[in-house]
């Protein structure tokens, strides 16, 4: 039985390494020193010109919310999270990933800019999470 | 020398090659003739094979053709996936030998690919006679609980798994609703316009059978905000089947034909992460590439037949089909125009959201409704003169996008 906060069973020794950085709070994105294309999700080969020379970098952890949603009814092992604020975020260094958002679900739109905490980040929890970053 | 005029000709007068290769040098201009539905509901208590092979004997039975007159299949794997779903289909449904067999792979945009891959084995004489069949037992086989559960299984590690298909959805629908000012009722009015066309249907041919406001649909429980569990698709058992065959058989059969006169197809993403802009879809060069090679515009479409996994699939689509402008699609939705009275009736069989979505095969439904529609047959929900119509698939998370466009031929058979 899954558990709610794993490190993702990753099939490849790339994804792996990803998720080892974020359980040490370490959050990368892959960057192609030959194409200089900035990517995610990590892959064995640059999406855009297939090198395989490219470097996991950190980012800065800042972005802003493209797309989000207050999930009330997600699968059983996260019932107990509920609601989840759930947003795609756009970061700073260009790409966008998934993320949860520690704040309240009519707190959070479209443009809301946010910022990563690490804080919370262990083997026992990879999941991003970002706050609100408030002027 | 001319091969052809001194060769091959006599060879084909007199029969030499046989009527197989005759047919071959001669192209073959495929058209869409019977259907077939299963009836749809929770219950069925059918399997995957049962269901299929259900929804084939009634588009056999529909132009009156035989299993042996089948020699091409395009299925859809079971929400299980069993390893080789096809050499079991075409052995339990007792069509083999076949010339042509094809499993579809791109989610709720395969039936629409598969009128195309259809009519492109029959002109390149691959196969005669192509049955495209999709079926499954969603509801009673897995059970709903089991599907959402599976499904949310499958999201990638790299999107929080605490999404399930709905809540992805919803990301693209508050980004709309932020960016154009469109209003949760507007989405939902969507799913009043399918429970409607669903309500009208016979009882066999609809999963949900009841007619709900805009209001009604927003009092449902919340799934994923803005979407409420009355704007996300069903879960349901059935399937469908359609037969594409050549104008010349077609023309000995009891039915319109029903031609295939634009196709097209974008696939983008696979994360909804990575999918490059909400605002576009595949559905805009789809619609496009579909629309213009059938050289229609949208004043000539009859009856659109959009995939309504959710309601704010739809909404996006629409825009991205050009039926209104970019951001309009509510108010494109509060004009009326997507009733059965309206200018471009939508989903006349109520669609995922109300008629029926067996998994995979959800796509298939659209389909029959367009060839209902296009040979006069649609009972209640019949368009006035329905010469033309628009059928959309989507699959994934706005990852595969398919258009064809379909048209009402003539009837040959007395």
């Amino acid at each position: 039985m899954p558990t709610n906060k794993p490190i993702p069973t990753s099939t490849t020794e790339y994804e792996h390494q990803y998720w080892q950085r974020v359980a040490n709070g370490d959050v990368c994105i892959a960057h192609c020193q030959a194409c200089d294309h900035v990517y995610h999700p990590p892959r064995r080969y640059c999406p855009d010109c297939y090198s395989d020379e490219w470097e996991f970098e950190p980012i800065a952890g800042t972005g802003t919310v493209y797309g989000y949603t207050s999930i009330h009814r997600p699968t059983e092992r996260f019932a107990s999270d509920t609601p989840i604020v759930s947003a795609i975020i756009t970061l700073d260094e260009g790409p966008r990933l998934m993320g949860r958002v520690a704040c309240d679900s009519e707190a959070i739109a479209v443009g809301t800019r946010v910022r990563l905490d690490t804080s919370g980040l262990s083997s026992d929890n990879v999941r991003l999470t970002f706050e609100l970053l408030t002027k | 020398m001319d091969v052809f005029q001194h060769v091959l000709a006599p060879m084909i007068s007199s029969n030499l090659l046989g009527d197989r290769y005759r047919m071959q040098l001669r192209p073959m201009k495929p058209v869409l003739i019977g259907y077939g539905e299963t009836s749809v509901g929770e219950s069925l208590n059918c399997r995957y094979e049962e269901l299929n092979m259900w929804a084939t004997r009634e588009a056999l039975r529909d132009v009156d053709l035989e299993p042996d007159d089948i020699d091409g299949l395009i299925a859809t794997a079971p929400f299980r996936t069993e390893r080789f779903p096809l050499p079991r289909l075409i052995e339990y449904l007792g069509i083999a030998p076949l010339n042509f067999a094809e499993l579809t792979g791109v989610g709720g945009a395969s039936h629409v690919t598969s009128i195309h891959r259809a009519a492109g084995a029959i002109e390149n004489g691959q196969a005669e006679t192509i049955l495209v069949v999709a079926a499954d037992a969603l509801h009673s086989d897995i059970g709903p609980r089991t599907v959402i559960e599976e499904l949310s299984d499958s999201v990638s590690e790299f999107e929080d798994p605490a999404n399930i298909v709905p809540s992805l959805y919803a990301h693209v629908a508050n980004w709309h609703l932020d960016t154009f000012g469109t209003t949760r009722k507007q989405l939902a009015e969507i799913a009043a316009i399918a429970h409607e066309h669903a309500s009208l249907q016979r009882a066999e041919r609809a999963h949900r059978q009841e007619a709900k406001s805009a209001d009604e649909i927003l009092d449902a429980p919340m799934v994923a905000t803005p979407l409420t569990a009355d704007q996300c698709a069903l879960i349901s058992d059935g399937g469908a089947a359609f037969i594409v065959t050549t104008e010349e058989n077609a023309a000995e059969l009891d039915q319109v034909p029903v031609r295939l006169t634009g196709f097209g197809a974008r696939h983008t993403h696979d994360h909804i992460s990575q999918m490059p802009s909400f605002n576009e879809t595949g559905a805009i060069e789809a619609g496009q590439r579909a629309m213009a090679e059938a050289t229609v515009d949208h004043a000539d479409i009859d009856v659109l037949q959009i995939y309504d996994c959710f309601t704010i699939t739809v909404l996006r689509i629409l825009e991205d089909l050009g039926f209104c402008e970019r951001g309009n699609g509510g108010d494109l939705v509060d004009s009326g125009a997507l009733r059965l009275t309206g200018k471009w009736p939508l989903n006349t069989h109520g669609g995922a959201l109300a008629q029926a979505h067996p998994g995979m095969p959800c796509g298939i439904f659209h389909i029959t409704e367009a060839l209902r529609q296009l040979q006069g047959r649609a009972e209640a929900t019949q368009v006035d003169n329905a010469s033309t119509a628009l059928v959309h698939g989507n699959g994934g998370i706005f990852s595969t996008q398919a258009v064809a466009i379909l048209e009402r031929g003539e009837c040959h058979a007395d």
